[in-house]
């Protein structure tokens, strides 16, 4: 089945596929806290953190957060009362204020410094 | 003068088990309509095309079909807002009947299911029942509904769970327990706030995309949402 | 009890959005500190300190109860638009609440130390 694609469905489908993944990823967090105890499994765990894999990861979680926290924020403002007419402004600011974010979040997590 | 390609996707369950497409080329003016195109083709070229219409001005809702992929009313779409190819299939997620032609009844059954009538047991008074045209202003979008199924037929929470009462019907109820004259708003929204009622609203818009009389449907269900929240939450005792 | 079960999803609803904004200032607390104020932050001393000062265990405490909430009901809200048994919804929502306690146990162990 084919149907046109608007602003509201992508807004949509990344807010239910990143909401999965973020979901999948507190399994993954704990389990790295759960070795919170042990001072010698802590540092081998920050030293597997350097892994430019683990980075690139780093960054695509950042952007699942980002991603669902805005379109998070969008339609929370349209459950409150915002007008319908904004839901697409509020889509491509939220995609500019992302974009953004990201850049600046993802900047010390690829190592470029804080 | 322009040539339009319909590309129609047909099924006719006495004949084959699978919908086929066909193609038609007519002859169109910018001025003629979606509609002018398929009863042109009936008319001239295929007699056996099946497709509903009633009024041909927008008003009864019967010829909505989807439309490049994206559901509208044939009789409001013109052809000079087209592209030269055309793609005419049935609305979405309800059951083909023929062709173009498919069965509303899933859609009724749910506009049923919200008590699509106005419930007021008081005497009525020598005329109407008067309204504020402030009153009649909460109302008057949810009023225009002329009830053609595209926005149901457009929603990925519909297509995804045919329990989901969709918007049209939830627009239904909204133009009931906004109405002021109504006494069985309470009644009503316990009639939506199930498992299969608003909750199923994900806020997607497609509804609003298709609709033609342009209703904010989205907007109406968010403000039920908040009426529930309020009612059945804040105001407890 | 027929009250409860009548506003169900108006509180899994209306909560939803709730945890949703504790997250996203939870989120920004959490990102600073742990990600983006120096690495000495996030060293073993670092964390230990935070996690036995009795502020940082109200927030993490809230922002884990916020998280599983939020992501648990999110699951169970879109789960029967892909699973169309009512018997396999029942289970599974019985399989997920299991899930979510066992997280919020985990985490409240992991933090608590």
């Amino acid at each position: 089945m084919k149907y046109k694609w608007h602003t509201g469905s992508i807004a949509w489908i990344i807010h239910r596929v990143s909401g999965i993944l973020l979901l999948l990823y507190i399994f993954l967090h704990l389990y790295v806290l759960s070795n919170l105890k042990d001072p010698q499994k802590f540092e081998s765990i920050m030293k597997a953190m350097d892994n430019p894999f683990v980075k690139i990861g780093e960054a695509g979680l950042l952007f699942l957060v980002i991603a669902h926290s805005l379109n998070g924020i969008r339609l929370t403002l349209l459950d409150i009362g915002t007008p319908t007419k904004y839901q697409k402004l509020l889509f491509r600011a939220a995609a500019i204020i992302g974009g953004i974010i990201f850049l600046i979040g993802a900047w010390p997590i690829m190592g470029g410094g804080y | 003068m322009k040539t339009c390609t319909f590309n129609i996707k047909r099924f006719d369950p006495e004949k084959a088990s699978t919908p086929r497409w066909a193609k038609f080329s007519v002859e169109m003016e910018q001025t003629e309509r979606l509609l002018d195109g398929l009863i042109k083709i009936k008319d001239n070229m295929d007699g056996t095309l099946t497709f509903r219409r009633s009024c041909a001005h927008g008003i009864c809702g019967s010829c909505a079909v989807k439309i490049n992929g994206k559901n509208g009313l044939a009789c409001q779409t013109l052809i000079k807002d087209m592209p030269d190819t055309i793609t005419l299939e049935p609305l979405e997620a309800y059951p083909v009947i023929k062709d173009l032609v498919v069965d509303m009844s899933p859609f009724f059954e749910k506009n049923d299911k919200v008590m699509p009538y106005l419930v007021n047991d008081e005497t009525p008074p020598d005329r109407e029942r008067l309204q504020s045209p402030e009153d009649q202003h909460k109302i008057l979008q949810s009023i225009t509904c002329i009830m053609c199924g595209s926005c149901t037929s457009s929603c990925p929470g519909y297509w995804a769970n045919k329990d989901y009462l969709g918007p049209s019907a939830l627009l239904k109820a909204y133009r009931f327990i906004f109405d002021t004259r109504d006494n069985a708003s309470g009644e009503r929204l316990e009639k939506i706030i199930h498992n299969n009622g608003l909750w199923r609203c994900r806020s997607i818009y497609n509804c609003v995309e298709v609709c033609p009389k342009e209703i904010d449907i989205t907007g109406h269900l968010s403000k039920l949402k908040r009426l529930a929240v309020k009612k059945k939450l804040l105001e407890r005792k | 009890m027929k009250r409860i079960i009548e506003i169900k999803r108006v509180i899994e609803w209306f909560f939803q959005r709730i945890t949703g904004v504790v997250l996203l200032i939870g989120l920004i607390v959490h990102f600073q500190t742990m990600h983006y104020s120096g690495a000495g932050q996030i060293s073993y001393e670092a964390v230990f300190a935070r996690l036995s000062n009795p502020y940082w265990i109200v927030f993490n405490i809230v922002f884990l109860l916020s998280v599983t909430y939020h992501g648990f009901n999110g699951l169970l809200g879109i789960m029967p638009e892909y699973v169309h048994s009512h018997k396999m919804q029942k289970v599974l929502e019985g399989v997920l609440i299991v899930v979510a306690v066992t997280v919020v146990s985990l985490g409240v162990y992991i933090l608590t130390v």
